[in-house]
């Protein structure tokens, strides 16, 4: 029996022509482009990292501390333990020391926001680090705040094995338990003994580590400063502080400080020493020998009133620094 | 140690005693939640004069959250079954949503069917033995009897539980039963 067929013409001059469409030098790029981290510098693609300085750049406080306890380096809480912010030539890390005591450990609250790290949804944690003594520990869970209540964890306890080089590590987690009052994701390193640093900590969406995305470092320090806005002296003295007010009372200066960006709370005011500032209004220099913080102050701008009797009323006022050099001033509304 | 400072204005913030440190009333900020839990836990010896009303308003408010959250967790882990005695299944008629004419009634009535409910879970065993090593090389291992760790933990969480319970006000009682 003969079977009939027929098939449909094709202008093979046309095909060709077709395979012939030129992609222009953007697409060339992308198609020569040997890496994923490659194709999302072409692209500008990125802002993927929900860590707030994973590059570990950002340290606004200082960059050691010993037996510490509190924030760090911006967005690390330590527990009494030793520090230290690492240039490694290419990247920073964190180290942490063992000091005695209970688990030497640190923190990063990753700040809840809705449609984010919610019930069900899928994220993964990659970093490097290295460790010598005792092991460095993993734990992540939801908490209200760094030391709050209501733990609930999303990962068993995970131990990573001792590396004498930085070594990659990703673990995926999907989230689960998080309750209204939960205000932050932590992430803790622990170690119960011995030395360990941790570099380019990244969470993102999915069930694959990509490459850390590194962003510019102003970005990163203004990211930062949505937690802490800190004005510090960095070794000059008499320094102006960014702030302008008025004599309100013979004896109180208010003045008002714009932050670069608006902060997550209403910040603490922290600073040096209440006779580390001078008062300069009406031809006059005035120490300072208090300081203190208006409740008027919010998430934008803060009134701090510095003190230092027999201004003029009235009289405009700029804040300076005194002969110290150490001096600083600080607003604070990180997770405690 | 707190107190209140009260600038010109009148607007207050919270000072901690022998630092630099001050705090605005603002629930989102940190160090306010650690000033309600002081609160919480000391009262007014953690003050150094009176307590603002809108603080202890706040304290007290957070207080009777986290009372509504154990209770609920403390309910929810009492209902589990104790793995001592185990679980009966249970066997409930379900609708299938279907009908049939019944011709004793001379009318469609519904058709159901038995489904399991809850499964069944036997007990674990009472106790365990287990094979004791002494530190002396010499000496052989001898075996002891103990009361199930399964049993023993589910007891401890259970009594958790119920201490959780007996210890919760009867207005956060009255408000999770109320939900």
């Amino acid at each position: 029996m003969t079977v009939k067929i027929t098939k449909p013409e094709i202008n093979i001059r046309e095909k060709i022509n077709e395979l012939d469409k030129p992609s222009g030098i953007a697409g060339e790029a992308m198609l020569r482009a040997e890496t994923p981290q490659e194709q999302f510098d072409l692209v500008g693609a990125g802002r993927k990292n929900l860590i707030v300085n994973g590059s570990m750049s950002v340290a606004q406080r200082g960059t050691s501390f010993t037996s510490h306890s509190g924030y760090c380096i911006d967005r690390y809480y330590g527990f009494g333990h030793t520090y230290a912010q690492i240039d490694n030539g290419d990247f920073y890390s964190l180290r942490m020391t063992y000091v005695s005591g209970t688990d030497a450990q640190i923190y990063h609250p990753v700040e809840l926001q809705e449609g984010q790290l919610e019930n069900d949804q899928t994220y993964t944690l990659s970093f490097k680090y290295k460790s010598s003594g005792l092991p460095l520990s993993l734990e992540i869970f939801y908490r209200e705040g760094v030391t709050g209540s209501n733990v609930v964890a999303q990962t068993s306890g995970t131990i990573l094995n001792n590396a004498d080089t930085f070594t990659d590590f990703s673990i995926t987690f999907t989230c689960k338990g998080r309750l209204s009052s939960h205000t932050a994701l932590n992430i803790r390193f622990g170690q119960f003994g011995g030395v360990s640093e941790v570099a380019n900590l990244q969470l993102e969406a999915g069930k694959i580590a990509t490459p850390f995305e590194t962003r510019l470092p102003g970005e990163e320090l203004h990211l930062c400063q949505r937690y802490l806005y800190y004005v510090g002296l960095q070794g000059v003295n008499y320094k102006y502080m960014p702030c302008a007010g008025t004599i309100y009372t013979p004896s109180n200066a208010y003045t008002m400080w714009k932050y670069p960006r608006t902060m997550r709370a209403v910040p603490a005011l922290n600073y040096s020493s209440a006779t580390d500032f001078q008062t300069v209004s009406g031809g006059s220099v005035r120490n300072t020998t208090a300081i203190t913080y208006s409740g008027s102050s919010f998430t934008d701008s803060a009134v701090v009133i510095f003190v230092a009797s027999g201004a003029d009323q009235g009289h405009g006022v700029l804040i300076r620094s005194d002969e110290n050099t150490d001096v600083f001033i600080s607003f604070d509304a990180e997770f405690q | 140690m707190y107190s209140t400072y009260t600038d010109d204005l009148g607007d207050k913030v919270i000072h901690v005693t022998g630092s630099n440190l001050y705090i605005p009333l603002d629930s989102n900020n940190g160090h306010y939640q650690k000033v309600l839990d002081a609160i919480i836990a000391e009262g007014v010896d953690c003050f150094d004069g009176e307590i603002l009303e809108e603080l202890q308003d706040a304290a007290d408010t957070k207080k009777f959250r986290q009372q509504l959250l154990d209770y609920g967790i403390a309910t929810e882990r009492l209902a589990q079954y104790q793995v001592a005695l185990g679980r009966e299944e249970v066997i409930e008629s379900i609708s299938t949503d279907e009908k049939v004419w019944d011709e004793e009634s001379g009318q469609m009535v519904d058709v159901f069917e038995d489904s399991i409910v809850v499964t069944a879970i036997d007990p674990v065993d009472a106790t365990i033995t287990r094979t004791v090593y002494s530190d002396d090389m010499g000496t052989n291992p001898t075996e002891e009897t103990i009361e199930n760790p399964l049993i023993t933990q589910d007891n401890e969480e259970r009594a958790e539980a119920q201490a959780v319970l007996d210890a919760t006000p009867s207005a956060v009682v009255d408000a999770y039963n109320a939900l």
